[in-house]
């Protein structure tokens, strides 16, 4: 019976994605891709979510491992903020970073008298997505450091190791695939981002316009290039999927 | 084996479900028209975005001449809603902001072709922030090094009217292919709407932007300033419309074209900047 019941809703996950990538035709797949368009929207989209991702890490793993082990009731109130973005609508994301970051902002005022404009630049690009993916890693690598119980942070505090050396030794690596996990997520939902990206990045080819604009665009325009693109999108999300999946079996509750 | 053709049957009872409702819905408005009291008639309205403060205007008026209608829009871009359209979306008059998307639309028969015709025309205008802070007082101005320039993707009518402004100024001796050049290079974005130009211009996040002269006397007024292009290089944008092939209602879509002809309409558009059609132009 179960089984049943869930068949309507598994469909309309499932036929739609499937009907769209059983659309696109091999000989328009390949003609789309070499389209010059075509080829710096899926360039900048790897490049600036890998650049998302270097940025979440290198920031959210202090954060997260500070949300994990601090006992400060600032800590509940700070976790509810780190995941706002993840049910915020992207366009809020948008709105907020153009006015926060834009040059007329209060922090973006600042930073063009310095002479750095960021809206409608790639940086932007990459913002936006740290702002919408961040929150995934986040999440997940504060699961996979709290699961790292005091007893073996005591044990390793008393064999000597101590600040970097534990994080390394220790807790990097039993949490390990929390970050992989959470790493992966995170990047795929940078690579999908599109609503914060063309409000506060804008859309030009080659500079601001990543694949799920370019597909926006591309659906009036040439269903081919959004047809090409979407089914891109499709292959390195479910890839991220299945793999997360077969990194942190244990953890997929915790994962996002 | 019981198990698995229950499972079968349930997906195709799924399917013919949905189907079904996929076919209802366009139709569903019809029974409530076709009531002899009809004490309530809805229309359908799908606009051009640059339409949207003179069409609010106008569909009061609309309604107040005709108790009992009920008049709802969808403003968007007119790409997107011949998009929606032609997949089905249910409306009962479209209002597109070029020849372009009318044609494509008629082509594809989504709208009636006897229906279509030229309501009113727009101005192609540089707008730039009321602070102005990089001092553009010309089209000419905008060839000017490290300004931000914001444009319409060219998929968009006012986009596709951007683009053949500049392919007039690249023709022309005073312009020439070197303004092109330097406006293109400019030029940090192309958005998916004129409302999206005209927001980031009124946030003064960009320093110019290519929009219709209906757009500096909207609801972003206060915040803009419109610069005029000359007539020689900007094309004057055809506003459009006709009555969907599917609609519930089309004496009443006709009604509210008639509308937008008659003096009262015209009147409301002009106030809205933009410029009643010559009475030979169809």
């Amino acid at each position: 019976m179960p089984a049943i019941l869930s068949l309507p809703l598994f469909l309309l996950l499932l036929v739609p994605i499937a009907l769209l990538v059983a659309r696109s035709s091999p000989s328009a797949f390949l003609a789309e891709l070499t389209a010059p368009e075509t080829r710096s929207a899926i360039l900048l989209s790897l490049l600036s979510s890998t650049a998302a991702l270097l940025v979440t890490i290198t920031l959210g793993t202090p954060l997260a491992y500070w949300l994990a082990h601090t006992g400060s009731r600032v800590a509940a109130l700070a976790e509810a903020i780190v995941d706002l973005p993840t049910v915020l609508p992207p366009s809020v994301a948008g709105v907020a970073l153009l006015l926060a970051l834009g040059r007329n902002g209060p922090i973006g005022a600042w930073l063009h008298a310095l002479g750095l404009d960021l809206a409608f630049s790639p940086a932007a690009v990459v913002i936006a997505q740290v702002f919408v993916a961040s929150p995934y890693f986040i999440r997940a690598a504060r699961a996979g450091f709290a699961s790292v119980g005091a007893d073996l942070r005591e044990a390793a505090t008393i064999d000597g190791a101590t600040g970097w050396g534990l994080v390394r030794r220790v807790l990097a690596p039993t949490a390990a695939r929390s970050l992989g996990a959470g790493a992966a997520m995170c990047w795929s939902r940078a690579i999908g981002e599109f609503g914060a990206t063309i409000i506060f990045a804008g859309n030009l080819p080659g500079r601001t316009q990543t694949m799920p604009l370019a597909v926006y665009l591309g659906f009036e325009q040439s269903l081919d290039r959004a047809l090409v693109l979407s089914t891109i999108l499709i292959a390195i999300s479910l890839a991220v999927l299945v793999g997360v999946r077969f990194l942190a079996p244990l953890e997929s509750d915790n994962a996002p | 084996m019981p198990h698995a053709i229950t499972r079968r049957a349930f997906a195709a009872a799924l399917i013919a479900l949905s189907l079904a409702a996929c076919d209802k819905k366009p139709n569903d408005p019809a029974p409530i028209a076709s009531q002899p009291p009809a004490p309530t008639a809805k229309l359908t309205v799908l606009a051009a975005a640059s339409l949207s403060g003179a069409f609010r205007e106008i569909g009061a008026a609309f309604e107040t001449a005709n108790p009992g209608v009920k008049l709802e829009f969808s403003f968007a871009a007119s790409n997107q809603l011949r998009t929606q359209l032609e997949n089905g979306s249910p409306g009962d008059v479209f209002a597109s902001a070029d020849r372009k998307q009318m044609d494509s639309a008629i082509a594809s028969k989504v709208v009636d072709s006897q229906t279509s015709r030229v309501f009113t025309h727009n101005q192609l205008v540089v707008i730039v922030p009321r602070s102005n802070p990089a001092k553009i007082e010309s089209l000419a101005d905008l060839a000017r090094p490290s300004l931000k320039i914001v444009v319409a993707d060219k998929a968009v009518p006012v986009g596709n009217y951007t683009r053949l402004m500049l392919d007039n100024a690249a023709k022309d001796a005073a312009m020439g292919e070197k303004f092109v050049a330097a406006f293109d290079a400019s030029t940090v974005s192309r958005e998916q709407s004129v409302a999206a130009v005209v927001a980031k211009v009124s946030l003064a996040e960009a320093d110019a932007g290519i929009a219709y002269a209906s757009d500096a006397k909207g609801a972003s007024a206060a915040k803009l300033t419109a610069i005029p292009i000359p007539t020689a290089l900007a094309p004057r944008a055809d506003y459009l419309v006709a009555v969907t092939s599917r609609a519930a209602n089309p004496k009443l879509a006709t009604k509210f074209i008639e509308f937008l002809l008659s003096p009262a309409g015209r009147d409301t558009l002009a106030k809205h900047g933009f410029t009643p059609p010559e009475p030979a132009s169809n």
